[in-house]
């Protein structure tokens, strides 16, 4: 199964803990992650425990234009893009989940 | 082709949130699904005329000409926009009842609350 989340609150609201456990625990179960952060949200890359996902082989987009608003910096690994890109999760995922 | 339903809740002038909400809404629209907005509780105040520019806010009036032109409809909870004594609209808003939105909400293939 393709799970998509969406999330748009920074790191210090739990929604950040609870994307991390469940996209730990779905890729734990075999299933296709991908994270889109956008508004608040694109902050959660500069968290190091957030961009750890990575090495668990979920795919994580940011929009580019709210990192350039808020000046977040280019993480490696991590995929700027744009709504096409959410676009693309909503219309492919099996189900998506909005954290906001 | 999926029917996606994003709902609006919040005051328009207090956060940006709502004019990313329209934003998202008009990039939803890039892989052909049928894209709703919704705009229920507070969140109906962003279907009126307003000028955030005058408290250096954003304005969303471009989303909701775009979102016309795509053709995507914008709903609003008539309870909450009389309750609120709302009367004129920015845009091609059509108020609905409860019953109607639960309706919208059930044939939804995703539900995007923001």
């Amino acid at each position: 199964m393709k799970l998509g989340i969406l999330l748009t609150t920074s790191p210090e609201n739990e929604n950040t803990h609870t994307v991390i456990a469940l996209s730990r625990a779905a890729r734990k179960l075999g299933h296709k992650v991908s994270i889109f952060l956008m508004d608040d949200g694109v902050y959660n890359a500069q968290k190091k425990e957030f961009t750890s996902l990575l090495e668990s082989g979920v795919e994580i987009i940011l929009c580019t234009l709210n990192t350039e608003q808020r000046c977040v910096g280019k993480i490696e690994g991590m995929v700027y893009g744009s709504q096409y890109d959410l676009a693309c999760i909503a219309h492919e995922s099996d189900r998506l989940l909005s954290f906001g | 082709m999926k029917n996606i339903t994003v709902i609006v809740r919040n005051l328009p002038l207090n956060t940006l949130r709502n004019a990313e909400a329209l934003r998202m809404s008009v990039g939803l629209t890039l892989k052909d699904d049928k894209v709703t907005v919704l705009f229920l509780d507070d969140g109906v105040w962003n279907t009126t005329p307003l000028d955030p520019s005058r408290i250096n806010g954003q304005s969303s009036e471009k989303e909701f000409k775009i979102l016309n032109t795509l053709k995507c409809r914008l709903l609003a909870d008539k309870e909450a926009a009389q309750k609120r004594g709302i009367t004129s609209f920015i845009s091609k808003v059509t108020l609905l009842e409860k019953e109607e939105i639960a309706r919208i909400i059930a044939d939804s293939d995703l539900v995007i609350p923001y």
